[in-house]
């Protein structure tokens, strides 16, 4: 195998001196092997490196010398010595191979679920994890314990990564379930004035009775109870009052606003993303002073496999402001909508028995009063309060 | 005068050791001119006497060490000593 690394030559000589050429062979100590004589005609075999001074020696002993056959990886490698190119694609390669197996081309973040993957994408480029990084330089165990110090949501980390993907694993922290204050000394007193339909006590004593009528602060189950022999316990007052009450609220409406809205000029700025490295692909900025922007991206695959390569398309829409003016039936939808929405946020659980809406326009708005008879839940916690004797 | 040159040249290693593995190599040390060579009879001159190997398909090794590696069919080897 060593002979096909170094080249070998099959040579053949013939001459007069032929002997004499042999001798003067073996005195310089030059490697000759597989000597044999056919018809005064010598073939042998040496070494390329020997083949030379075999020839000059065959010059000096007027023996004529031709080489028959070379092998070896050599002679194959020395017919590509100009190619330039073959060697500067090799070089090429080898760097490519390099850089893409030591530098960060990809990032993937899994197990996030509460926690935002830019929160943790923010954490890891300020720990130096980010496309294009060289990762021998990374400690990823430092990384790590900065990125659990940095995200509070973040009960474990583990990154780990394979040539340029790097892989973030994440298991987010568990939340402590609500604690409920069933032990603190409260009564339940009444948020609205109402007369009471129904109640029931759980805990506590109850002070009003079905169809009582209340004011708001009036207590209805009491946590403060006195024992048979004159001693006095607080409780955690429990249980359900149930109260027709009146509510009034308002709404508003402007009759003129300004509003802001998409004009049709849109304009496109495409920006190659190389490794986070942001190339703009154009040459003015953008000239609007108020817009929208929406962004995509679009990823470039080669083979299947994605590259680190992507074109972000980023569509700016001009925004500007118009003066819309709005008749009453518009006026009044939209107050019935700020009203629908009062109702299914504030009044979900509460029957709604009657109501009543006065809309009064003037020259700058529309205001609706609404007036609710409501059937629910009146009461509300209040906390006892001691004095510290000690 | 030629004792003392027998007992120099083995004192000095210059005599010629040759070595023979079966009918088909022969080692031979100290091997000063190939005297005759072809396919059939190798002819050297040593430091003590001229080797000759006779046989078919002779073929000679040199590896730059003095010495000469024949190899092929060997059928007989003549010593003749040098006066």
């Amino acid at each position: 195998m060593f002979d096909n690394l170094r080249g070998v030559v099959h040579f053949k000589a013939h001459g007069d001196r032929l002997y004499a050429f042999i001798d003067e062979v073996r005195h310089k100590k030059v490697g000759c092997r597989r000597q044999r004589m056919e018809n005064d005609v010598l073939y042998a075999t040496c070494y390329r490196r020997d083949f030379y001074e075999i020839e000059e020696i065959a010059k000096c002993m007027g023996v004529e010398i031709s080489s028959v056959a070379q092998k070896g990886a050599v002679f194959k490698a020395i017919k590509y010595r100009r190619r330039f190119g073959v060697a500067a694609g090799i070089l090429i390669a080898l760097a490519v191979i390099f850089y893409f197996s030591n530098v960060i081309t990809h990032i993937e973040i899994t197990g996030c679920e509460t926690v935002e993957a830019d929160v943790v994408s923010a954490a890891l480029a300020n720990c130096g994890i980010e496309q294009g990084a060289f990762i021998p330089s990374i400690d990823f165990d430092s990384c790590e314990r900065k990125i659990l110090l940095a995200i509070d949501d973040i009960a474990w980390v583990g990154i780990r990564h394979s040539a340029g993907r790097v892989v973030v694993d994440i298991h987010e922290m568990v939340e402590a379930p609500l604690m409920l204050d069933e032990n603190t000394p409260c009564n339940i007193v009444a948020a609205y004035d109402a007369q009471i339909v129904d109640i029931s006590v759980l805990e506590g004593v109850s002070c009003v009775q079905r169809g009582y009528t209340v004011k708001k602060g009036d207590i209805l189950i009491s946590g403060v109870q006195e024992g048979i022999k004159g001693l006095t316990t607080v409780k955690h007052s429990l249980g359900s009052v149930v109260g027709i009450y009146n509510l009034s609220v308002s709404f508003e409406q402007e009759l003129s606003s300004l509003v802001r809205v998409e004009t049709d000029s849109i304009t496109q700025k495409n920006v190659l993303n190389v490794l986070s490295l942001e190339i703009p692909l154009y040459f003015n900025g953008v000239e609007f002073a108020d817009y929208n922007l929406k962004t995509s991206e679009r990823q470039l695959y080669l083979f299947g496999k994605r590259l680190p390569i992507c074109i972000n398309e980023n569509e700016y829409i001009e925004c500007g402001y118009i003066e819309k003016v709005y008749d009453e039936q518009q006026a009044q939808a939209l107050l019935y909508e700020q009203k629908q929405r009062y109702e299914e946020n504030f009044l979900e659980n509460t029957e709604i028995l009657s109501q009543k809406v006065n809309i009064i326009i003037d020259e700058n708005k529309a205001v609706a009063q609404i007036f609710y008879t409501l059937k629910g839940e009146i009461g509300e916690k209040n906390e006892i309060l001691f004095k510290n004797f000690n | 005068m030629g004792k003392l040159s027998e007992i120099s040249k083995k004192a000095l290693y210059y005599n010629s050791m040759i070595h023979i593995s079966d009918n088909r190599r022969v080692e031979i040390e100290n091997c000063r001119k190939i005297l005759e060579y072809n396919d059939i009879c190798v002819r050297v001159k040593t430091t003590t006497c001229d080797v000759a190997v006779w046989g078919s398909g002779l073929c000679v090794d040199d590896f730059c060490t003095g010495g000469i590696v024949i190899n092929g069919k060997i059928s007989s080897i003549e010593l003749e000593k040098v006066m």
